[in-house]
This record gives C-alpha cells, structure tokens and sequence, in this order.
C-alpha cells in the first residue's frame, strides 16, 4: 500500500538501510552455501542408489567410497564371493583413469546387469572383452562429438567406438567411456585385479545378511548395500544440517537484533511523520503495516542478494571439484526468503507497535 | 442544517501530569460551534487555545468531560473511529507545514486519500486537480525540501481538502511564514469558507488575523471567556 513512502525512506538511509541487509546477506548466503552441499549430495546419492538398488557394492577394505578408483582387490576373490549362500551373481568391474579419460572396464555379458536397470545402448552394440572397442557414456560422445565407428586413441592404442549409451543422468556413467575388463586390465597392466565387486543378491531381502557375511569372511573387502550406503550418507548429512541450523539460527538472531535496533531508532526518528501521519487519518494498523513492511522488505532483499552469493559460492566450489557437488535448489531459495521475511516480520514487530501507539499530538510536539 | 452544531464540547477539562506537577490546560470548557461557523481561537501563550483545538481535530482525548462531534460522544470511540474523524471530517493545518520529506507535493496531498483505501491513479490525479486549485499546479513532483514556507503550506492546505472534510482546522497556519505569505495563505482558507461553506477554526496568537474571523472565541486560564 505505502510501498513510495517504504522506499522513499530507504533512498533517505541508503547506507543504513544496506547495512542492515547485509547481516541478512551474510547469513543467508552461509546457510545457502551449506545447504547446497546437502542437497547436492542427497541429490547425487539418490541417483546412485536408483542405478543400484539391490545391488551390494564390494570394494577394497579402508577405500573410501568416493574414491573407488584406487581400490583393488584380486580377482581370484570374485569367484569366492560368488560362491557364498545367497549371492545369485558377483560382477568384476574395473575403473581408471587415463589420458582425462574416465574408463570403466566390465565383462558384456554383465552389462545388461550392471546398468540393464535403467540404461540402453542408444546406438551400435556392445564391445567385446578383450577387443580395442569401446562404448561411450551419453555425455562423453557429445561433448567430443564422437559416433559408432570413431576412433578414440587411449595410451597410444587406437580405440574404436563401437555403441554410444542412453541418457542416464549419472555424471560418472554419462560423462565416461566403457571396454572389456580383460582389455582394461591389460591396458593398465593390471590383469586378475578388479576395482569393484557388484553383488546381487537371489532375494533383495538377504542383502543385509550377504553383507554382513562378506564383510566378516573377507578382511580385505569391504561390502555396503545401497541401504547402508544410504544411511551413512543420512547421518553425515544430518551432521552438516545440525551445523546449518546452528549456523543460521545465530545468524538469525544477529540480524534479528540489528533489524530492530535500526527500526526502532528509525521510528524515533520520525515520531513526527508517524504522528502526522496518524494526524491526518491514519490508523494504527496503516502504521503497524508499514513499519512491519519495511523491516521485511530490509530483511526480504538481504536474502536475495544472499541467495544469489550462495549461487554464485556453490558454482565457484563446483568449479574447482572433479564432481559438481553444491546444488542450489528452488526450494532452497524458497527457504532462504521466507526465512529472511520471517525475520523481519519478528523484529520488525515491537518497533512497528511503538510507532502504532504513538499519539497523533506527536506531530506538534516535536518540532 | 445550517444551524447544525457540529462541535459541542461539555466542561471539558485537560490536566497534564508531569512528575508531581499537574498542569491544567482545560478548565471545563463549554463550546459549541456551528456548521459553516469562520471562528479564531486566541488567547496569550498556556492559555489553552492550541490544546482546545487538538481535542476538537481529535488528536486529543480530555481528561474529563465530553466532545460531541456531529452528534456522536467521541469518548465512546475507538483508536479506529478517531482515525476516521480525523481522515474524513477534518483537514488540518500545522504551523509546521509537516509535510512527509520524503514524498513529492501531489504524493503528501493523497496520503490521506490512500489511507482511506483509494487507489494511487484516483488520489494522484485528484491531488493534481488540488494543487491547481492553490495555485501550484507545476509543482506536482516537487519535494518539500524545494518548496517555499508558503508553497509548503499551500500544500498543507491541499493535503487538508483531500477528503473533502467538513471542517478546516489552522493550528497558527500563518507562525511560519512572513506577514505577506501569511495574509495569501489566510485569503486562500478564506476563500475556501466562502465557496464551499466549509466551516474553518483558525488558533492564533495573532489579534489582527484572529479579527478577521467572524467568530472570536478567547481562552483565558484554560477556560473560554467571551
């Protein structure tokens, strides 16, 4: 309703009214930040686990998930997993890097397993496994505007592609490239050693009990099923939440406690526009509305420019990872500013009913 | 409705309590005033002319004793019922000017429509019809920063006729302003009186202004003296 008066006041206090967003800025932007590791992660884990829901994921022992490429384990260990009481099929796969080229190596025969559940082969057909053939991840064939037939030359063998894969969203799987396990272990020189071992177990149900069973068999291995990747990922993420809401709790509360120093130095200030205001027929709830307005509107800002700062941190971070991993989401700028406006309707509130109390007869007294 | 008494004040007394001191501005003042009455309220300084005034316009509340406006007991309203006095039946004028500084002339004469719900295009262009009418009709996007005392007032008096108000009240509209500016201002409410019948109620201290008003109402000791 007063939106002229609102603004005109900020043209008045241009410094003040910047200072007072800025600590709205500044917490918004950390919690966005912070957030957006959350939600990335949550939103890449989720899509893992799509691609290997009931699947049992075996790698070397003290490896870090994220860091699979360095696990190996000795082949001869596939057939003895194979062999344990419930596992319907153990698959060897194999990543590496070379040349900036992510590889991963499997048998065909598996692959329908391995990424039947979601993935088709766009175009052309499988490789071979000890052949100089390859098939590219979605990504990786059109950022280097490759099709069947090309030839990609890796460690100085010249590779030829024989099928390009589906969309699958995965930026490990889209953004890679695909040949025999035979052929990638000789190209690396690292015959009978695997990276992963992909279990599937005869009923989704026993997949606790086979992993529990290859993690107590196997020193050397170390087994976790999407449900416990999952709850590992959940209880770091709810770590880094706690630390977001501590974050942005005192975050709130200093730029709670500094919008309403400002504002109620600010209706000081104008007890004479407020009781001329009230004077020519305002009411207290024209008052109250623009006072709260006000301090919303200070707070409402701050969040936007803080939510476009989180943007802009968490492309910057993206940048310098191998992996996008901050996500800045809608619902997290929708959080952001609603949050933002609830702390300025709150400290807004006792600075907007002093100004609605005051006396029209204010208009005379101070002069 | 010529004879209709507009304002009927019933010993009305204003005590101010300041500390232990209690200062009695009112004395149980008794008043009426008619519809299209012209009256000036003068008196020395602490006579009470001024807060007889402000509880007239509203602004005020006495601390005993009733104010009949238009036949309704304003000790039985709200905050709200006094707002809607004040925004409808009342334009006032202050020494002052008290202009928002932060809005242009034709955005302080609407305020008072806005407040009453009315939309900016209606109150912008009304505003304008106004401004003309005092005589400032180019000076629709000016700030009160760049307006003379006497331009301020005429704005004042803009701001005062937006609603269309029954009653025009000056508390000392003329204390600001050079002799000359003060007489324009005067003959710009009294032509207002004249045309439109509006009834006016003028506080000064001033003798020769407040002699020509038609009515003289004199405050002595917080009382009304014939």
């Amino acid at each position: 309703m007063m939106w002229e008066m609102i603004f005109r006041e900020f043209e008045r206090h241009k410094l003040r009214t910047a200072l007072t967003a800025l600590g709205v800025t500044i917490g918004i932007f950390l919690v966005t930040s912070i957030s957006s590791f959350s939600e990335g992660i949550m939103y890449y884990v989720n899509e893992q686990i799509a691609i290997t829901a009931g699947l049992i994921i075996v790698i070397e022992d003290d490896i870090p998930q994220y860091a699979m490429q360095q696990s190996e384990i000795d082949q001869d260990l596939v057939e003895e997993v194979r062999a344990l009481v419930g596992v319907e099929d153990a698959i060897p796969i194999m990543f590496a890097t070379i040349d900036g080229i992510s590889i991963t190596g499997t048998n065909p025969e598996d692959e329908n397993i391995i990424r039947g559940v979601s993935i088709e082969l766009a175009d052309g057909s499988d490789f071979e496994v000890d052949k100089d053939e390859l098939v590219l991840g979605y990504d990786y064939a059109q950022r280097n505007d490759h099709s069947v037939g090309d030839i990609i030359e890796i460690d100085d063998v010249d590779f030829e592609v024989v099928g390009i894969l589906e969309e699958s969203g995965d930026d490990g799987i889209d953004g890679g490239v695909n040949t025999g396990l035979l052929r990638l272990q000789r190209l690396t020189d690292k015959e009978d050693i695997v990276s992963m071992i992909m279990v599937k177990p005869a009923s989704a149900a026993d997949a606790d009990i086979i992993e529990q069973a290859i993690n107590d068999e196997f020193d050397e291995l170390n087994a976790a099923s999407d449900q416990s990747i999952m709850s590992s990922v959940n209880e770091m993420l709810s770590q880094l939440n706690m630390l977001t809401f501590a974050l942005g709790s005192i975050a709130a509360l200093i730029s709670g406690i500094v919008i309403m120093n400002v504002m109620i130095i600010s209706v000081r200030e104008r007890r004479r526009e407020i009781g001329t205001m009230k004077a020519i027929g305002a009411t207290n709830r024209h008052i109250l509305l623009t006072v709260l307005l006000e301090a919303v509107t200070i707070s409402v800002s701050g969040a936007v420019v803080g939510v476009i700062l989180g943007f802009g941190g968490a492309t910057a971070v993206n940048s310098i990872l191998p992996q996008s991993i901050a996500l800045v989401t809608p619902r997290l700028i929708v959080q952001g500013i609603l949050f933002a406006a609830f702390i300025g309707a709150v400290s807004g509130f006792i600075p907007a009913r002093q100004a609605a109390k005051l006396d029209p007869i204010e208009a005379i007294r101070y002069e | 409705m010529k004879d209709e008494v507009i304002f009927d004040l019933r010993d009305v007394w204003k005590i101010y309590y300041m500390k232990d001191v209690e200062t009695h501005a009112l004395r149980g003042v008794n008043l009426k005033v008619k519809r299209g009455e012209y009256a000036a309220i003068s008196g020395p300084s602490g006579s009470g002319k001024s807060t007889l005034m402000h509880i007239m316009g509203c602004l005020d509340t006495p601390t005993k004793g009733k104010v009949i406006i238009e036949g309704r007991d304003t000790s039985e309203m709200d905050d709200n019922d006094l707002a809607r006095i004040r925004r409808e039946k009342i334009g006032f004028v202050f020494q002052a000017y008290n202009l928002m500084p932060g809005l242009t002339a034709a955005e302080n004469i609407s305020l008072p429509m806005r407040f009453n719900g009315i939309g900016k295009g209606d109150a912008q262009r009304r505003a304008a019809e106004l401004l003309k009418k005092v005589g400032l009709g180019d000076r629709l996007h000016h700030n009160p920063g760049e307006l003379s005392g006497g331009e301020q007032q005429r704005v004042a008096i803009a701001r005062a006729l937006v609603n269309d108000p029954d009653v025009i009240m000056g508390d000392e509209p003329t204390g600001n302003l050079d002799s000359k500016t003060g007489v324009e201002i005067m003959e710009l409410i009294e032509d207002l009186h004249e045309k439109t019948g509006k009834t006016v109620i003028i506080v000064t201290h001033d003798r020769k202004l407040a002699k020509r008003a038609k009515r003289q109402i004199k405050t002595l000791d917080g009382k009304v003296v014939r």
